[in-house]
């Protein structure tokens, strides 16, 4: 149980950072479906930095400013170019994933490993930490009220003087370092590789997080957990057996549709921001 | 745009204009930057820093390419092993050699052709995923060669298939893993549940059984070729319900794999595939089942130049060198004599064809 308990957590922290990280993005109003790009970058970044300083708390820094830089790209792409967010989103994805792999063979005998790593329990407290902050900011602070302001109603945002370029700049930029530190514990923490497309899709987990939580930092990374959990339970099963009688792929399945299941019977308002993909400035 | 009623010019026009005019840019760059596919002659860094496969003063003008499936040049096993082969027979034979990845299955027929075309003498499609896609570009261009590893190859002149008796050497790795285990209970970590990952999985468990009829087999399926992550926690679940030598047959999922046995420590083993993992963690890789794609598209590379190219299907086992035991350069000293031994003799009985291994899972 306790075993089944850690590789959850072990396995909910790169998805909690990134899903605060998305929360932050689209309560600002800026679809983020570049998660996945900024984790990849992130995770890159810090294995990259750790293995040539042996330092990994510069590991954790390059990570968190790859991911923040990522994000600035989105931003700009969306902001100031006003592309749809969908679609900066999907080419900022391939393009990490083209950049890292193309990083990656740079590197000879085309690996990438740091001795050097970070550990579960500081990771682990850091992303609890991170959801709390992020929490506290968009619910009690008045740069939250602003944010949230304009992912909802920008054009009242913007009578009240708050510059919504500006807000969402920071908000995507803050989403993407946060995606960055969830690339920083996918591949620095214990494991101390980097592989191509090594998130593996885990930023469109985290995506699927943001949304089931309801835009919600504690509700995304309640479902972060509850995804983790999932994956944990099926892989206790498949040692346990079980994999022989029920197909394993049948069992990675099961957290999303117990989500889906739990979600379709609780009943309660969509409150997606009102104004999340708007390109208006 | 115009507004009919008016007669004025709205500014309305201008954003959807400009908008496209971005759309089209972001999709250009990120075009460039993904390369997609991403085709390149820069070796994938393998021996040190060798920066050219143009062969040095030669005469031949033959030239070879290749497409890999899925899983990258970089993979550290399967495709990077058919590259070395490919570099070598460049350096070798001095004929000219290029390599193009697959970002995504939809690549195929679009990468295959592309080399067809392109005045190419032998193509090498690498993975059974490439079949339907070298079903469909082969018969176009009779002229060129194809071979296709790992997979079936349509019965066209021009067409051959080399495929590896991979249960051959899981079966031996499995026989040194039960011989070896001290708990009495070994893992085995797949990529994706199919049927060329089962053969590995069948081979492994009939193994294990010759040897050690007590012994347990637990397996683990990670559903991906490239998430490490996943390995990492499925060898420390496997090791955690007492699994003390893990076998893999999964990418670069395997890479999890490997670093979750070393940090383990000493009592602990995991065995590398398709490439000789041995180096990627000294001591605590047991032994690699190395598949020698290289050698399968050197020589296919060979008879393109000797103008001897074959067609139809090659298998190759443990007879004829296709698949091994890794040299153990690191973990030989902890092995006993007496171990070594059965398994050399399980090697002869194999190639005699008094011990066949098999290829599928039973229910």
């Amino acid at each position: 149980m306790n075993e089944l308990l850690a590789a959850a957590i072990r396995q909910w922290v790169p998805l909690a950072f990134a899903a605060t990280g998305g929360v932050v993005s689209e309560r600002s109003g800026v679809v983020n479906i570049a998660l996945e790009g900024m984790m990849l970058a992130g995770a890159f970044a810090s294995v990259s930095a750790a293995s040539a300083t042996g330092n990994t708390l510069l590991g954790l820094l390059a990570g968190l400013l790859a991911g923040a830089l990522v994000g600035l790209l989105h931003a700009v792409i969306t902001q100031a170019l006003r592309v749809p967010h969908i679609l900066s989103g999907v080419g900022i994805n391939l393009g990490m994933l083209g950049l890292t792999t193309y990083a990656l063979r740079l590197y000879e005998g085309g690996g990438l490993e740091s001795a050097a790593t970070l550990s579960y329990p500081v990771m682990a407290a850091a992303a609890a930490l991170a959801v709390g902050l992020t929490t506290l900011v968009l619910a009690r602070t008045p740069l939250g009220l602003r944010l949230r302001a304009c992912g909802e109603n920008p054009g009242a945002a913007r009578t009240a003087g708050v510059s919504v370029t500006r807000v969402r700049y920071g908000a995507v930029v803050a989403s993407g370092a946060l995606a960055g530190l969830g690339g920083v514990a996918l591949a620095l923490t214990t494991l101390g590789v980097f592989t191509e497309n090594m998130t593996a899709g885990r930023g469109y987990v985290a995506l699927a997080a943001v949304i089931f939580g309801r835009w919600n930092p504690l509700g995304a990374a309640a479902t972060a957990f509850f995804f983790a959990l999932g994956d944990a339970v099926q892989i206790a099963l498949q040692t346990a057996g079980l994999g022989g009688r029920i197909p394993p792929d049948f069992l990675s399945l099961l957290p999303y549709v117990l989500t889906l299941i739990a979600l379709g019977t609780i009943r309660s308002r969509n409150i997606a921001p009102a104004a999340l993909g708007d390109p208006s400035v | 745009m115009t507004n009919p009623l008016t007669g004025v010019r709205t500014t309305a026009s201008r954003r959807p204009v400009s908008a496209l005019v971005s759309l089209v840019t972001l999709c250009a760059v990120s075009l460039l930057i993904t390369g997609c596919p991403t085709t390149s002659t820069t070796p994938p860094a393998t021996q040190g820093g060798t920066s050219t496969v143009t062969p040095p003063a030669t005469t031949s003008n033959i030239k070879a390419g290749l497409v890999t499936d899925v899983g990258g040049i970089n993979d550290k096993s399967f495709n990077a092993s058919a590259w070395d082969g490919l570099q070598r027979a460049g350096k070798e034979l001095g004929i000219a050699v290029k390599f193009t990845e697959s970002k995504q299955n939809a690549d195929y027929v679009s990468n295959l052709t592309q080399y067809a075309r392109g005045g190419y003498d032998v193509v090498f499609a690498l993975g059974f995923r490439m079949q339907d896609a070298l079903k469909e570009v082969a018969p176009r261009y009779p002229k060129v060669k194809f071979a296709i590893i790992d997979g079936d190859a349509p019965p066209l002149p021009n067409c051959a298939a080399y495929k590896f008796r991979e249960e051959q050497g899981s079966y031996l790795v499995g026989a040194l893993a039960g011989l070896m285990t001290k708990s009495n209970k070994v893992g085995f970590i797949g990529g994706e549940q199919m049927p060329l990952i089962e053969k590995f999985q069948a081979g492994y468990a009939a193994g294990v059984k010759a040897t050690n009829p007590q012994a347990q087999v637990v397996v683990g399926y990670a559903q991906s070729f490239v998430d490490a992550s996943k390995g990492q926690e499925i060898a420390i679940s496997q090791m955690g319900s007492g699994a003390d030598i893990l076998y893999h047959a999964s990418g670069n999922v395997g890479t999890g794999v490997i670093k979750a046995v070393a940090a383990k420590g000493t009592g602990f083993y995991a065995i590398g595939v398709d490439k000789d993992q041995d180096g990627d963690a000294p001591g605590r890789v047991l032994t690699s089942m190395v598949k020698r794609v290289d050698t399968a598209v050197f020589d296919v590379c060979k008879s393109v130049t000797t103008d001897s190219f074959k067609s139809g299907t090659v298998t190759l086992g443990l007879k004829e060198g296709g698949v091994s035991l890794s040299e153990m350069k690191y973990t030989k000293k902890d092995v006993p004599p007496a171990v070594l031994q059965k398994i050399d003799g399980l090697k002869a009985d194999i190639i005699a064809g008094t011990v066949t291994p098999p290829t599928t899972i039973g229910p």
